[in-house]
């Protein structure tokens, strides 16, 4: 294999200081899902999606990415909101106003920390 | 539920039935508003979408149409050529907020490659023009940007 040459060196270190500079939530991307089928939309998800935008924005988090999931089975616990973080996996939070969001953004996203009353197993 | 809510649905059902371009127009006339979502997918023809659960994708699924009848019974989906066309109305005080959920539409096309066309407000807006403006549709930074924008451009406008 060629070596790289400084040049190629110093623009593959610009290239990535410049990606890590994004990741400024422990190091790595999250990812937010709101389920935003039937179910959650009669049950208020709208207000949850636009609540946990306004507070990312609000808070100026980077390089998080908010999608929307169809119904997960879970309707008695609509509005349904998954947080995909590095360090703490896969979490699902049930019953998610627009308070209860902002609490997601501020405790889990930026905090690290479950917040244990709201979990919920989508397996169940 | 009001009138834009229900494009979550119908942008949704778009998606799923392998739609290459959607287009949303959203009119108003004598206190009403009209929603129009045309896509380019696949069509079933031996089902009764308005049914509740009358959705092939299993269950649980088929319950947003059967709820937009409910509302409107005057809301129809028809096959136009080689076009889906979904249609419906209600009264202009139950419109919602155009920012809160087109947003959200450019997004949901765009992560999956799907152009999205939105006409509303008295602006044509396409996936690509909100790229160009705003960057990466999913993150919070580009759904905020989307937001503020059409909140400016087209919900004052209506």
């Amino acid at each position: 294999m060629a070596k790289l040459s400084l040049e190629e060196l110093r623009a593959l270190r610009a290239k990535e200081s410049a990606r890590l500079e994004k990741r400024d939530i422990h190091g790595k991307r999250v990812h937010v899902v709101v389920g935003m089928g039937t179910c959650g939309i009669q049950a208020g998800a709208k207000v949850t999606l636009n609540s946990i935008v306004d507070e990312i924005e609000a808070k100026g988090l980077k390089d998080v990415i908010v999608t929307q999931a169809g119904c997960q089975g879970r309707c008695d616990m609509e509005p349904v909101v998954e947080v995909y973080t590095p360090s703490l996996g896969a979490v699902a939070y049930g019953k998610v106003d627009a308070k209860l969001a902002r609490r997601i953004v501020d405790e889990h996203i930026v905090g690290g920390k479950v917040i244990d009353d709201h979990r919920i197993d989508l397996e169940g | 539920m009001d009138a834009l809510d229900f494009l979550f649905e119908a942008v949704k059902n778009s998606l799923e039935a392998g739609a290459g371009t959607v287009s949303v127009r959203v009119e108003m006339d004598d206190g009403q508003v009209h929603v129009t979502c045309t896509d380019d997918g696949a069509w079933e023809p031996d089902v009764d979408h308005f049914a509740r659960g009358g959705s092939s994708k299993g269950d649980g699924r088929g319950q947003g149409l059967y709820l937009l009848a409910r509302l409107d019974r005057d809301a129809a989906l028809v096959r136009a050529g080689d076009r889906t066309v979904l249609t419906y109305s209600f009264p202009r005080r139950l419109m919602g907020d155009g920012s809160q959920v087109y947003p959200f539409l450019f997004s949901m096309c765009r992560s999956r490659g799907v152009h999205l066309v939105l006409d509303a407000g008295g602006r044509v807006l396409t996936d690509d023009d909100m790229v160009s403006m705003f960057g990466d549709l999913e993150t919070a930074g580009g759904i905020s940007g989307m937001k503020r924008f059409i909140a400016s451009s087209i919900d004052s406008e209506q």
